[in-house]
C-alpha cells in the first residue's frame, strides 16, 4: 500500500465518526433529490437498506478486518472475566508448559543456536594440532607453523591453553586463570582490546619480553581501572608489564583473568609453571569464500599426501584413523560444536521433555475447554442464528483461546526469568565466561510463538466442535445432557489416553537417568573421599628440585604430625579433578599381551605422588609395596602400576619387579607394587595408570591430601595452618574437600538429572489432574443416564464400576503406548547415561505401575459421587 | 428501453470520466450525468454508488470538499486529481484493449 494511501487510510480511522455522519449526510441529500425526481417511495425502492449500504461504503475504507478483531478481542476478555476459575486453571497450566519449554529454550539457544560472539564465528575452526615443544621426545610432532602456511585454506591460526598463576602485590597471593594464547589469537577472533594493545609477533618467540593483557573485571578490581601505562603485575614471581586491557565481554577461554603469550615453540620455562603441560587447542579461521566442511576435507588430504611432512605419529600411515576421519568429513570441527559437544544431547533431550509437558498441558486444557464447550453450546446456537458465520464463531472461540495462551506465556516467561540461576548449571562448561543464558528478545519470540501456536493447538479442537453443531439441535437438547455426552466423553478419554503415554515416556526417562546417576554417584572409585582434604602449592621458578622437595617432605610431615590425621601425602594431580597428567604409551618388557593387529597402543596415564597420598586415598594395595621413604625424596626408577596395566601386559603373572619404559625413552622402570583401578572421571572406565615417587619429580605445582578421623574441614584448615608455620610468604589455593571435588566432577549430569526428574514429576501432576478433571466432568455430563441406571436397578457400586472400567481401559492403553513409545525410542538417552542399560527393566516396570496407580486414585476420588447419584431428582432436574 | 445494470468493474472509471468532463460534482449530480451520458441505458445502483466513491477517495483518484449547492444545501462536492486521470487513462486503456479483443472473437468467421 503506497503511503499516501495508509495516511488517508489512518485519517479515517482517527476521524471515524465524524466520517460516517458525513457520509450520511450525504446520502440523505442524495435521497432527498432522488425523491424530488421519482417521489419518495420509489426513491427509497431505489436506494434500498440505507443501512447496509452505508455499511458497504464504510467497508470500503478496509477497516472491517480490524473491527472485526478488536471486537473479538473485547468479547473473549468479557468471557474469560465471567470465567474465572477455568481461565485461571488454563492460564497456570499454560504458564508451567510455556515457562519451562521458554527456560530449556533459553539454554539451547545459549549454547547451541547463537553464533559465538566472535567476528564471523562460523569461520573459526579447531584443528587437533599442538603447539610443539623444544624438549618434546616426539619428534614427529607436527609444526603449529605448517598450518600456517596454507593461507589459501586459513587466514588466521592461533594456539591457547589455560592455566593458572599466582598473583602477589606483596600483601597477599590470589590464584588467577591464565589464558595462555599466541600472538595472533585475539587477531583470529576478531577480538580488539578496549585500552592499549595486544600482543606482538616478537612477544611470542622463547625468551620474548614478559607482558600480559588483562580482564575487565581483574583491571578494575586489582588496579582500580588505573591507566596501563607502566602498570605491572607479579605472577610466580615474575614481573610482567600490562600492555592492554581486553572489554567486559571477552573473557575466552574460560574465564580468564590475564592472558599471556605463548612461545611458539614452547619451551621449559614457558610451560613448567603449568604442571609441564599446557592443555591446548588450535584454532583458525578460514578464509572468506570456504566453508569449514571445505576445509576439513582439505586439511584431511593435505595430511595424507603431504610429502616430507612432520605429522604426529597417530595421524601418519593410520588406516583406521584416516577412514574414520573420512567418515566425518575431514580433520577437525567448528569452534561452536567444539565448545558446546559436551552438553548438546543432554540440552535437546531436556528441550524435547518440555516440549512433552507442554503438549501434556494442552492436552488438559483441550479437556477443559471441550467440558466447557458443551456448557456453551446454546449460547453459540443463539449466535449462529443470528448472523454469525461458523468461521467468525471459530475465529472468535481460538481468539479466546490464544489469548489465554498469551497470558499464560508471560506467567512462563517470567517463571523462566526466576529460573535462570538454575538453568545456567546446564550450559557447557567451555562457554561459561562467553555466553550465558539469559532472556533475550529471541527467547521472548520463542515464547510468543509458542503461545500462539499452543494456543491454536488447544483451542482448535474445541472451537471446530462448537460450531459444527446445527443450532436447532442445540437449542432444543438442552445443555448437551443428552447422546452427543456419550461420544465427547470418548474424545476427552481419547485425549487422557495421550496424556497418559506421554507421561509415561517422561517418567521412563527420567526414571533411567536417576537410576544412572545413583549408581555413578555411588562407584566404588577405588579411593575413599569421605574426610578428605586437599590442596595445592606453587613454589617459585627460582626453585630447584631438591628444595621443592625438601619443602614438600616438610609440609606433609607437619599435616602428618598434627591431631586426628590418618594420612598426608602429595602428588602432582587429583584423581576425578581436570587433567594433567603426562599421557603416552609404554613398552612393557616380558608382557605377556597378545596384541590384536591394527589396534592403536593402550593410553597410559602418568601420576608422581609420595607413600603418604596412597594411604591418605586409602588406595588399595594389591600386590607388593607403597613407595618408601627414600623413593618419596629422592629420584628412582621405582613404580607402582594400575591393576589394569598389571592385567593387561602380565596376565598370568606377578606384575612385581617386572620392568617397562615409555615409547621413545630408553630409561626403565622396574615395578614395586600394583594398587586398584581410580577412574580419572566417575562415569568412565580407568586409564592405565602408572605412579613414579615423587622424590625427583618434584613439580612446581603440588597437590597435598590429607585424611582426618574428623571431617574434612577440620583437616583443611589443620593443612593451611601447617604450611603457615613452616613458610608464611608460600600461596595456597583450591583447598577443597576431596567429596567437594567428587561432586563438581558429576555436577553437569547431577544437574540434567534434576531437570528432567522436575519436568516428569510436573506432567505426572498434571495427567493426574486431567484424569481426575474427566471422570469427575463425565460424570456431571451423564448425570442423567445414570439415573436411569439407577433407576433400573444398578447400584452405586454397578456405577462407580462403569465408571472406573472406562477410565480403566483409557489408562492401560495410555500407558501401554506410553511404554511402546520409550522403548522405541530409549536410545536417545544412550549418550547421557553411564552403567545403566537404556532400557532398564526395572524402570520399565515400575513407571507404568507408579502411573496406573496415581490414574486409578485419580479415578475413584471423583467417581466416588456415583454412590450419591438419585435417580429421582436426576429425572426433576432437566 | 429498460435500463442496464453497469457492467461490473467499469462503474469506477465512469465516475472517474464523468468528472474529468467537469470541474466538480456532489454524487447526485454524477449519478444524474452517468445516466444522461449514456442516454440513459445505465442506471446507477445508489447502493454501489457511494462505496466506489469511498474507494476513489482512498486511493486519491478524487478529492472531496463540502460546498454548497444551488438551493444552499449542504453537499459534498469530488473532482478529479492528477493521480484520478492517470488512473483514468490508464483503466481506459484496458477497457480499450478488453473491448477489441471480445470484438475480435464476435467476428462472424472467426475460427
Amino acid at each position: 500500500m503506497p503511503i499516501p494511501e495508509l495516511i488517508r487510510r489512518l485519517q479515517l480511522l482517527f476521524n471515524r465518526d465524524q466520517a460516517s455522519r458525513d457520509l450520511e449526510e450525504e446520502m440523505r441529500l442524495h435521497l432527498e433529490m432522488r425523491a424530488g425526481q421519482v417521489g419518495e417511495a420509489s426513491a427509497r425502492k431505489r436506494f434500498g437498506n440505507t443501512t447496509a449500504m452505508q455499511q458497504r461504503s464504510r467497508d470500503a475504507w478496509g477497516f472491517t478486518r480490524i473491527d472485526d478483531f478488536a471486537h473479538d478481542i473485547r468479547f473473549a476478555t468479557r468471557r474469560i472475566w465471567k470465567q474465572r476459575s477455568v481461565s485461571l486453571t488454563v492460564i497456570a497450566v499454560m504458564g508451567i508448559g510455556i515457562g519451562a519449554t521458554t527456560a530449556m529454550f533459553s539454554a539451547v539457544d545459549a549454547a547451541l543456536l547463537r553464533p559465538l560472539p566472535f567476528e564471523k564465528p562460523e569461520q573459526l575452526m579447531v584443528v587437533p594440532i599442538r603447539v610443539a615443544d623444544e624438549s618434546s621426545p616426539r619428534e614427529s610432532e607436527i609444526n603449529f607453523k605448517a598450518i600456517g602456511r596454507m593461507p589459501e585454506l586459513f587466514s588466521h591460526v592461533a594456539a591457547y591453553g589455560v592455566g593458572g598463576l599466582n598473583m602477589s602485590d606483596g600483601t597477599h597471593a590470589a590464584r588467577l586463570k591464565v589464558g595462555v594464547v599466541t600472538t595472533d589469537f585475539f587477531a583470529t577472533l576478531g577480538a580488539n582490546p578496549s585500552i592499549g594493545r595486544v600482543f606482538l609477533p616478537e612477544e611470542g618467540v622463547p625468551g620474548g619480553t614478559r607482558v600480559v593483557v588483562l580482564s575487565d573485571a581483574l583491571w578494575k578490581s586489582q588496579f582500580g581501572s588505573k591507566p596501563i601505562a607502566g602498570l605491572k603485575i607479579s605472577l610466580n614471581n615474575r614481573t610482567f608489564d600490562v600492555v592492554g586491557v581486553m572489554p567486559p565481554s571477552f573473557t575466552f577461554p574460560e574465564r580468564s583473568d590475564v592472558w599471556i603469550p605463548m612461545s611458539v615453540p614452547l619451551t621449559t620455562e614457558s610451560f613448567e609453571a603449568f604442571r609441564d603441560f599446557v592443555r591446548q587447542s588450535t584454532i583458525v579461521r578460514v578464509v572468506d569464500n570456504v566453508s569449514v566442511d571445505q576445509a576439513r576435507l582439505q586439511l584431511l588430504n593435505r595430511i595424507i599426501n603431504a610429502p616430507g611432512q612432520r605429522w604426529p605419529r597417530h595421524l601418519e600411515d593410520n588406516a583406521p584413523w584416516i577412514a574414520q576421519m573420512r567418515s566425518q568429513g575431514g580433520v577437525g570441527e567448528s569452534l561452536q560444536t567444539v565448545l558446546s559437544s559436551d552438553r548438546k544431547v543432554a540440552l535437546y533431550v531436556l528441550l524435547g521433555a518440555t516440549g512433552m509437558l507442554l503438549l501434556i498441558g494442552c492436552a488438559n486444557v483441550t479437556n477443559l475447554l471441550l467440558a466447557q464447550a458443551s456448557v456453551r453450546r446454546r449460547e453459540i446456537a443463539l449466535r449462529q442464528v443470528l448472523g454469525a458465520t461458523r468461521a467468525r464463531i471459530v475465529r472468535q472461540l481460538l481468539t479466546e483461546s490464544v489469548m489465554l495462551s498469551l497470558a499464560g506465556a508471560v506467567v512462563g516467561t517470567m517463571l523462566a526469568l526466576t529460573a535462570l540461576q538454575a538453568i545456567q548449571t546446564l550450559m557447557p562448561s567451555k562457554l561459561l565466561g562467553v555466553t550465558d543464558v539469559h532472556v533475550d528478545l529471541r527467547v521472548l519470540g520463542f515464547s510468543v510463538t509458542l503461545a500462539l501456536v499452543a494456543g491454536l493447538l488447544f483451542g482448535m479442537w474445541p472451537a471446530l466442535g462448537s460450531a459444527r453443531n446445527s443450532a436447532a439441535e442445540a437449542i432444543n437438547s438442552g445443555d448437551g445432557h443428552g447422546s452427543t455426552a456419550a461420544r465427547s466423553g470418548r474424545l476427552r478419554r481419547l485425549v487422557v489416553g495421550t496424556e497418559l503415554a506421554l507421561t509415561v515416556v517422561l517418567l521412563i526417562g527420567a526414571g533411567i537417568l536417576l537410576r544412572s546417576f545413583s549408581l555413578i554417584v555411588n562407584r566404588e572409585t577405588g579411593l575413599q573421599s569421605e574426610n578428605v582434604g586437599t590442596m595445592e602449592v606453587a613454589f617459585p621458578m627460582s626453585t630447584k628440585i631438591p628444595d621443592r622437595q625438601r619443602a614438600i617432605d616438610a609440609i606433609v610431615k607437619r599435616i602428618a604430625a598434627m591431631p586426628g590425621v590418618e594420612g598426608a601425602g602429595a602428588s602432582k594431580t587429583l584423581p576425578l579433578a581436570t587433567a594433567g597428567q603426562l599421557i603416552n604409551s609404554i613398552v612393557a618388557l616380558g608382557s605377556t599381551e597378545v596384541k590384536k593387529p591394527g589396534t592403536r597402543d593402550a593410553v597410559t596415564m602418568s601420576e608422581d605422588a609420595t607413600s603418604g597420598y596412597f594411604t591418605a586415598l586409602r588406595i588399595p594395595l594389591l600386590e607388593g609395596r607403597y613407595f618408601n621413604e627414600g623413593e618419596d625424596l629422592a629420584e628412582s626408577s621405582s613404580a607402582i602400576v594400575s591393576a589394569s596395566i598389571a592385567k593387561r601386559y602380565w596376565a598370568g603373572q606377578s606384575a612385581i619387579g617386572q620392568q617397562f619404559h615409555w615409547n621413545g625413552d630408553t630409561s626403565n622402570f622396574t615395578i614395586v607394587g600394583v594398587v586398584a583401578d581410580v577412574p580419572r572421571k566417575l562415569d568412565a572406565e580407568a586409564w592405565d595408570q602408572i605412579y613414579r615417587p615423587l622424590g625427583g619429580n618434584a613439580p612446581f605445582v603440588a597437590t597435598i591430601v590429607a585424611r582426618s578421623s574428623h571431617s574434612a574441614t577440620t583437616v583443611l584448615s589443620q593443612m593451611q595452618a601447617a604450611v603457615r608455620e613452616i613458610d608464611p610468604t608460600q600461596p595456597v589455593f583450591s583447598l577443597r574437600s576431596m567429596a567437594d571435588v567428587r561432586d563438581v566432577s558429576i555436577a553437569p549430569r547431577r544437574s540434567s538429572t534434576k531437570f528432567l526428574t522436575v519436568f516428569a514429576l510436573l506432567a505426572l501432576t498434571l495427567a493426574s489432574v486431567g484424569v481426575y478433571a474427566v471422570v469427575s466432568y463425565g460424570l456431571a455430563q451423564r448425570q442423567r443416564e445414570l439415573g436411569i441406571r439407577a433407576a433400573l436397578g444398578a447400584t452405586g457400586g454397578n456405577l462407580l464400576a462403569l465408571l472406573s472400567t472406562e477410565m480403566a481401559i483409557t489408562a492401560l492403553i495410555g500407558v501401554a503406548a506410553g511404554v511402546a513409545a520409550a522403548w522405541a525410542s530409549a536410545r536417545i538417552l544412550s549418550g547421557l547415561v553411564y552403567d545403566v542399560d537404556v532400557r532398564d527393566p526395572a524402570t520399565f516396570v515400575v513407571v507404568p505401575i507408579v502411573l496406573l496407580f496415581a490414574a486409578m486414585i485419580a479415578t475413584l476420588l471423583p467417581a466416588r459421587r456415583a454412590f450419591r447419584v438419585n435417580p429421582a431428582e436426576v429425572m426433576r432436574a432437566d | 428501453m429498460s435500463q442496464q445494470e453497469i457492467p461490473p468493474g467499469t462503474l469506477d472509471m465512469l465516475v472517474l470520466q464523468t468528472l474529468a468532463r467537469s470541474t466538480e460534482m456532489h454524487g447526485f449530480e454524477i449519478a444524474e450525468a452517468i445516466e444522461r451520458v449514456s442516454a440513459d441505458v445505465f442506471r446507477v445502483e445508489e447502493g454501489s454508488l457511494y462505496p466506489a466513491l469511498q474507494r476513489l477517495l482512498i486511493k486519491g483518484y478524487v478529492n472531496a470538499e463540502w460546498g454548497r449547492t444551488a438551493e444552499n444545501r449542504r453537499a459534498r462536492y469530488y473532482t478529479l486529481t492528477s493521480a484520478g486521470k492517470k488512473q483514468l487513462a490508464v483503466e481506459v486503456k484496458s477497457y480499450e484493449t478488453a473491448t477489441n479483443a471480445i470484438a475480435r472473437i464476435l467476428k462472424p468467421g472467426f475460427a
